[in-house]
């Protein structure tokens, strides 16, 4: 994320959250936050359980951050990638939006079917001698199995909205909600078997190196002679060290699913995106 | 693929139980900056760093980056950063930091370097690294900054040591962590006590002399590894050489330590020009001297030693340590009475007035560091500088953390000369200034090379020249001649004098050099003997140079 689209994106964090701007220009944006953001940004416990007790309203915060290394102002603050603060903002805004039911919006004079489909975003962690992650947005047409990948990516421009549009009603589906998850879990596995794996058996081989390791040195001959408590404990900690490289060295897939959601979708979109796609 | 697959499956029944209740559910826009706030936090590759590509106005050298990798990726973050003086220790870590902070890893940090190096700390990791570090000096501030940089000594106390011991650290860095070798000290216990998830220690010198260094450091690291001290010497023995062949061991220290050698970063360095300045006592002085060394009546062959290389150094050095040894015992001190007389006669230092004539004779504004063992010495120099119309600032060991920044600020702005004693070389980079004076040698190989560092080391731009000044036929002219030039020791960009030392299980060189110097009863003696010296310090040098050719 370069600092243009950082700005763009807290921007539109605290807009669509209720804050007032109060300045912006290249480089900074300054708020007044809500009582609520303030509450999970501002870290001041007291104030707000003190104001609570009163029975009072809190007076929330300004708060001014600084997209631009080189920008410098009056109590503002840093922002960038790898800062707490935008950790913390990454994980509200990940708290918050698990799960959506949302209806595109379409401008029509006809009844206009939405058919649905679910969309499953997930991060996907290779964890071995290295680690990394693969993220993937899919989707899960729920009346015919249509199934779609980079979904997110792909209908970026169009517009959802909470409420249905006029003139269009929500076809049934047919495939469960939970059936359908399934399925992607399916296709995400022969997509796993499809990718290279030289890194398992790389983990493999340091994982027995490092187990030989950690034997060699909680099994030497001289123990015999130690006292009865201290071979236990060193019994222990040979244990939660062995414990410690097999967290990091069994070479393992974990899905972690970021978000997901039902969408209602008009087929003349999905045609055209998805179309546009293969073509 | 041959590995297991981990579902998410609670999600569904979650998503299940929103969705059957009628109520709004997360809007578009939300519900796509949490994929894009997923998405820029995953890291899609197996190899490499992500934190340089977020630090744009940062230049890496190759072998810090490989360095940070290593640390990172393969030592789990828990290593000791071993690179030798000057290749960049600080930036490594810090990079290594970042990427932590980056990948969601690292929240709650505690940096502990030596008290004058906080201030540094504290703001390169703040400009190198967009790391907000606050330093631990105004305020109580361990519960309320994530990353504090502090010195042990203060957060060893009370009460700052209970709050600190309550905390879970996800990192916990200390600098200088050779000073942590012994494990019977407070610190050594209260850094094991830390609560901490990752862990890096830097030093530039990780085994001095003994096993036992190393044993104590990786048990930091690596809590019970190689059990018991008892235990590890019975097993290994406590030379250093045969834990080399020991392939486990050396399996786990590749597994721990990060070292990087200067010949091996393939950087071009500056280069050092080395000249000797030769003094010629005055006739006066060289009484003196001769007077010293004569008088056999001092019951201490080393307390001699000391004092003819203080006269080397300046009347004042020996003057006040004779008037010590007066005053603590009048009995055998009574014998120095008659030389401190001739001292008080002694109009000036041959040696002082040399250093003025050098430094008058270089363009208008070039910076000098002057190394002193003596703090005497460091008076009387500038007051003779002061004397010469030349701008000078002093530098000792003993100067608070906030006196030694503002010090070195001075230097860089407005002095034109720093006048530092041994103890003010450790950590501070000097090295807008490429002129060093060595006013008298230390007799330790070592700390020659920490001095040298300060000047000699990333980011200095012109070549570095150093002066030793050394009296004619005296000790100091032994050490230089003898020992220094023969081991080719300022011309070589140190970096295995270390290993070599080590090697020899000379755990103090400058108890050896005393040594010889009283043993010995005729200058020829001491030649001999420090030929002798100079040669096995030579092959083991040449021995360590093969082993590293053949594997």
């Amino acid at each position: 994320m370069d600092r243009h689209t950082l700005h763009q994106f807290l921007k539109k964090f605290f807009l669509t959250n209720g804050c007032q701007l109060i300045e912006e220009k290249e480089g900074l944006l300054h708020f007044l936050l809500t009582p609520e953001l303030d509450e999970e940004l501002m870290n001041r416990p007291f104030y707000w359980r003190y104001k609570k007790r009163l029975g009072q309203e809190g007076d929330p915060m300004e708060l001014t951050l600084l997209t631009d290394p080189n920008e410098t102002a009056e109590k503002a603050e840093h922002i960038h990638f790898g800062s707490p603060r935008l950790h913390k903002i990454f994980r509200l805004i990940r708290e918050s939006a698990q799960v959506a039911r949302l209806y595109e919006k379409v401008d029509t004079a006809s009844r206009t079917p939405l058919y649905p489909w679910l969309i499953r975003n997930m991060s996907v962690h290779f964890s071995g001698k290295r680690k990394r992650t693969e993220t993937h947005s899919v989707g899960l047409q729920l009346l015919n199995g249509q199934l779609a990948t980079d979904w997110m990516e792909n209908f970026s421009q169009v517009q959802f909205k909470q409420q249905i549009s006029d003139q269009c009603y929500c076809l049934s589906p047919i495939i469960r909600y939970q059936s359908g998850y399934q399925r992607i879990s399916s296709y995400m596995h022969t997509y796993l078997d499809t990718i290279d794996d030289s890194w398992v058996k790389e983990t493999k081989d340091t994982l027995k190196q490092e187990e030989d390791l950690l034997a060699h040195f909680f099994n030497q001959s001289n123990q015999e002679e130690l006292e009865p408590e201290i071979l236990e404990e060193r019994a222990a900690l040979y244990k939660n060290e062995l414990d410690a490289v097999h967290k990091r060295l069994v070479p393992s897939i974990k899905m972690e699913t970021i978000n997901a959601g039902i969408f209602y979708l008009s087929e003349e979109t999905a045609r055209k995106l998805l179309h546009k796609k293969e073509a | 693929m041959q590995v297991h697959i981990k579902d998410d499956k609670p999600f569904i029944d979650m998503m299940d139980d929103v969705l059957q209740q009628e109520g709004e559910t997360a809007s578009w826009e939300h519900f796509q900056m949490a994929y894009t706030a997923a998405k820029e936090t995953n890291i899609d590759t197996f190899t490499g760093l992500v934190a340089p590509g977020y630090l744009p106005h940062m230049t890496f050298h190759p072998h810090q980056l490989e360095a940070s990798r290593r640390v990172v990726e393969e030592m789990n973050g828990r290593a000791i950063l071993a690179d030798e003086v000057g290749l960049g220790k600080t930036i490594e870590a810090g990079l290594v930091l970042k990427e932590l902070m980056i990948r969601g890893l690292v929240k709650k940090v505690l940096l502990l370097v030596p008290a004058s190096l906080v201030n540094q700390w504290v703001n390169e990791l703040n400009s190198k690294f967009h790391i907000p570090a606050a330093s631990q000096r105004k305020q109580y501030v361990w519960e309320h900054y994530d990353v504090i940089v502090s010195s042990i000594d203060l957060a060893k106390r009370s009460p700052h040591r209970e709050i600190i011991l309550e905390q879970d650290y996800d990192f916990v860095l200390i600098d200088e962590a050779h000073k942590l070798k012994n494990s019977q000290t407070k610190n050594y216990a209260f850094i094991q006590s830390l609560k901490k998830k990752y862990c890096l220690l830097l030093t530039a010198t990780p085994v001095q002399n003994k096993l036992s260094d190393i044993y104590n450091l990786v048990s930091l690291l690596k809590p019970g590894y190689l059990g018991s001290y008892k235990q590890f010497k019975d097993t290994y023995g406590d030379d250093r050489r045969d834990a080399e062949e020991h392939h486990y061991l050396k399996e786990l220290i590749r597994k721990v330590m990060v070292r990087n050698r200067r010949e091996e970063t393939g950087l071009q360095w500056t280069k050092r020009k080395v000249e000797t300045i030769w003094i010629d006592f005055t006739e006066q002085e060289r009484q003196v001297y001769e007077n010293m060394q004569d008088s056999t009546s001092a019951a201490a062959t080393f307390a001699k030693i000391t004092l003819l290389r203080e006269l080397c150094s300046s009347r004042e050095a020996a003057y006040l340590s004779m008037k010590k040894m007066v005053e603590e015992n009048p009995e055998t001190g009574n014998a120095y009475l008659p030389v401190m007389k001739e001292i008080e006669k002694l109009p000036q230092h041959s040696k002082a007035l040399k250093v003025v004539e050098l430094i008058k004779a270089a363009p208008p504004g070039e910076k000098f560091i002057i190394f002193t063992e003596y703090r005497a010495t460091q008076f009387y120099l500038q007051w003779t500088l002061k004397q010469h119309d030349i701008s000078s600032v002093p530098f000792r060991g003993g100067f608070k953390a906030g006196k030694k920044d503002w010090m070195r600020e001075l230097f860089e702005k407005h002095a034109q000369v720093l006048i530092a004693t041994e103890a003010g070389g450790e950590g501070i980079n000097l090295q807008f200034c490429s002129n060093m004076i060595n006013y008298d040698l230390p007799w330790n190989p070592m700390r020659l090379e920490q001095r040298i560092g300060r000047i000699h080391r990333f980011g200095q731009k012109k070549d570095v020249q150093i002066y030793n000044f050394a009296v004619r036929n005296t000790l100091e002219a032994h050490i230089l001649e003898l020992l220094y030039k023969k081991i080719n020791l300022f011309e070589r960009v140190i970096g295995n004098l270390d290993h070599i030392l080590a090697e020899l299980q000379v755990s103090d060189v400058e108890k050896e050099i005393k040594r010889i110097f009283a043993d010995s009863r005729s200058e020829g003696e001491i030649k001999v003997k420090l030929d002798n010296l100079t040669a096995v310090i030579t092959e083991t040098g040449e021995q360590l140079e093969r082993d590293k050719l053949h594997g």
